[in-house]
């Protein structure tokens, strides 16, 4: 076969550009990165075939600097730009620079990326066909009485800013004479993340879950859907544990909310991976938002229908057809990602950072990390440090091969959240499926590590001694009592 | 001689007496033959009672990271003067230390202000998420450790309070 582009550069950082990388690479293609300084040491740096430092006031500032990067791609021979999650995925912009640039940015069209981004505007479109949404109010109707028709749509809300995602700048309003305080703090954290101000409101379902369908589209008219994802087990509307198959969905429920997505991809005119997520609860599902990217959870759906998205996304890029139909994808067995954050979930799951002294990830899993040994988790990014990915014939197998692989997976020298994720996946609610995206917040007892058994304390206790030169040289330095040692008197 | 761990926060105190070969640990009053034995890649095995652990360790400083039984633990090895220092201290004693890094993005008060226990102090954002830092008690601001837009570690000084605790 020959290859797609001569080389492809990677505008992102951390277990995604590794991920990235790593099919590109398969694909005999050369693999290009840009990284900022602090990022020196981390998987996509050491094995691209050529890192390219960007800078910026900060790290985060190089990764948004759109011009830079395309400028370090030409010089180096790039012919498409994958832009990873986040950062520039979503930048409609962006995406229009890269074709102007005279190479191929892996994702939608920026058209695509610009209505569906704009989360006011994607919703009207999906409402506007047919498919459904929950009852809101939009701050851009009407601004002058936003609050009243947030008001009108009753208890309880949930505000969100009209260019958000990432649950940044949400906010749930159970008590209504609340609502024009948390109007103001939603507004000014929209502005500061998204630069933009305007709000909507929505009714907030209770007890909802969160799931999501992946398509696929190519520049030939075709859509497919890979089936959902279920994400509603969250921390602060940042999702830990993700799987496929849904435990929630009936098959009529599963064929009827993934038609939709396809549905509603077909009407954008979609091409390249995208997710349609939806909101679920008793029995009904409304449209949430459509992420024109891969998602972080793209892997669950690579393990249980078997395709590299990463490969399906560069193809089709490369205006190559998607080479398969609806009929030809199943789902196979049941697949769970859990992600591995730098946090304490007993301080309100406040970030933790340090060196990562010893990482040694789990045979038995698939993990897609952003760290490797000798590296460093600073407070300059996301706390996620890796994705741990299992596959098993069925949900319960499943849940056994994660909580192993946690329990495998060695990282010293950063406090993470694995004993809260075995803790989740060892609760009865979460084994029957019982869950929604407010479940973690419920589970308090969760949160803290657990007591450590006596007979764990004291071998902790004697591991660390013996390690430590102070405690070994305080022991020679003092004469044992004679109750110590039994031969004392010879 | 008594030593002061912690491990994972939590207070543990234990020490090690020579005992044949290697050691004996002393802790809670039981006296239990240890040894640990090294292997490569910073794996070793844990000998206690004669029941083997393989383990994965290492130590910088006065600090020890141990992977036993699936799972990771912090071990500190504290000295007595700084394990009490820390033991005060406390949001009602009117010292507000940072729960996470982050940075500053407003300050709703000025050295000398007299607040009320629940006002709004600060706001901090960490990780994506805005905190309101509140008084948590009745007092005079004292100190403030940072202005809006400037970054902060965990523990940094935010806001004291004057005034009895």
């Amino acid at each position: 076969m020959t290859s797609l582009f001569s080389a492809v550069l990677v505008a992102n950082r951390g277990e995604i550009a590794a991920r990235i990388l790593r099919t590109v690479q398969a694909m005999g293609m050369r693999g290009l990165v840009v990284y900022h300084a602090v990022d020196r040491n981390t998987p996509a740096v050491r094995m691209a075939d050529e890192a390219i430092e960007i800078d910026g006031p900060s790290p985060v500032a190089a990764y948004l600097d759109g011009a830079q990067i395309i400028a370090k791609a030409r010089a180096a021979g790039a012919e498409a730009i994958h832009p990873g999650y986040g950062f520039l995925a979503e930048n409609a912009n962006f995406a229009q620079a890269v074709a102007h640039a005279g190479m191929t940015f892996v994702g939608p069209s920026p058209d695509a990326i610009d209505l569906m981004g704009d989360k006011v505007r994607a919703r009207n479109f999906v409402a506007e066909r047919g498919f459904p949404v929950a009852p809101s109010a939009i701050e851009d109707d009407e601004p002058a009485t936003f609050v009243e028709r947030a008001r009108a749509v009753g208890a309880p809300l949930l505000i969100k800013p009209s260019a958000g995602g990432g649950g940044k700048g949400m906010r749930i309003v159970r008590d209504l004479s609340l609502l024009e305080e948390e109007i103001a703090r939603g507004r000014s954290e929209g502005q500061r993340y998204f630069g933009d101000g305007r709000l909507y409101a929505e009714r907030y379902v209770e007890r909802p879950r969160h799931i999501e369908v992946q398509v696929l589209g190519d520049a030939h008219g075709n859509v497919v859907h890979l089936f959902e994802r279920e994400c509603s087990i969250q921390r602060r509307f940042q999702k830990v544990i993700e799987e496929s198959p849904s435990p929630a969905l009936s098959p009529k429920l599963r064929a009827d909310i993934c038609e939709a997505a396809a549905g509603i991809a077909r009407a954008v005119g979609y091409t390249n991976a995208g997710t349609v997520e939806f909101i679920y609860g008793n029995g009904e599902f409304f449209f949430l938002e459509m992420n024109t990217r891969l998602q972080v959870e793209h892997p669950v759906t690579e393990e249980v229908t078997g395709r590299d998205l990463v490969a399906d996304q560069l193809r089709v890029a490369a205006g190559q057809p998607l080479g398969f139909n609806q009929e030809d994808l199943t789902i196979n067995g049941h697949a769970i990602e859990l992600r591995l954050y730098a946090e304490d979930a007993a301080r309100d799951f406040a970030p933790t950072t340090g060196p990562v002294i010893v990482f040694r990830p789990s045979p038995d899993a698939r993990i897609d990390a952003g760290v490797v040994e000798g590296g460093e988790v600073t407070a300059a990014f996301d706390p996620m440090i890796a994705k741990v990915i299992v596959h098993g014939s069925d949900r319960a197998d499943a849940i056994a091969r994660a909580d192993k692989a946690l329990a495998e997976t060695v990282l010293l020298g950063c406090r993470t959240n694995s004993g809260f994720l075995r803790r989740l996946l060892a609760d009865e609610d979460f084994r029957h499926g019982e869950f929604h995206t407010g479940t973690i917040a419920e589970k308090a007892d969760l949160l803290p590590e657990p007591e450590l058994s006596p007979d764990l304390a004291k071998r902790v206790l004697a591991a660390a001694s013996l390690s430590l030169r102070t405690t070994r040289e305080a022991a020679e330095a003092i004469p044992a009592p004679h109750s110590l040692i039994g031969d004392w008197n010879n | 001689m008594q030593h002061i761990f912690t491990i994972d926060g939590e207070r543990a105190d234990a020490w090690l007496s020579p005992s044949g070969t290697s050691y004996a640990l002393i802790h809670e009053g039981e006296v239990t033959p240890v040894k640990l034995t090294e292997q490569t890649g910073n794996r070793a095995v844990l000998t206690l009672d004669g029941q083997d652990t393989p383990i994965t360790i290492v130590t910088i400083n006065d600090q020890v990271w141990v992977h036993i039984d699936g799972a990771a633990h912090e071990v500190v090895l504290q000295s007595a003067i700084d394990f009490l220092g820390s033991a005060d201290g406390g949001a009602s004693s009117g010292t507000i230390l940072a729960p996470m890094p982050g940075t500053v993005i407003s300050v709703q008060v000025a050295v000398g202000d007299a607040v009320s226990i629940g006002e709004t102090l600060m706001i901090i954002e960490s990780m994506k998420l805005e905190t309101a830092i509140k008084a948590p008690r009745d007092g005079v601001i004292e100190t403030l450790g940072f202005a809006a837009g400037q970054t902060f570690d965990q523990n940094a000084l935010l806001v004291t309070l004057e005034g009895e605790d």
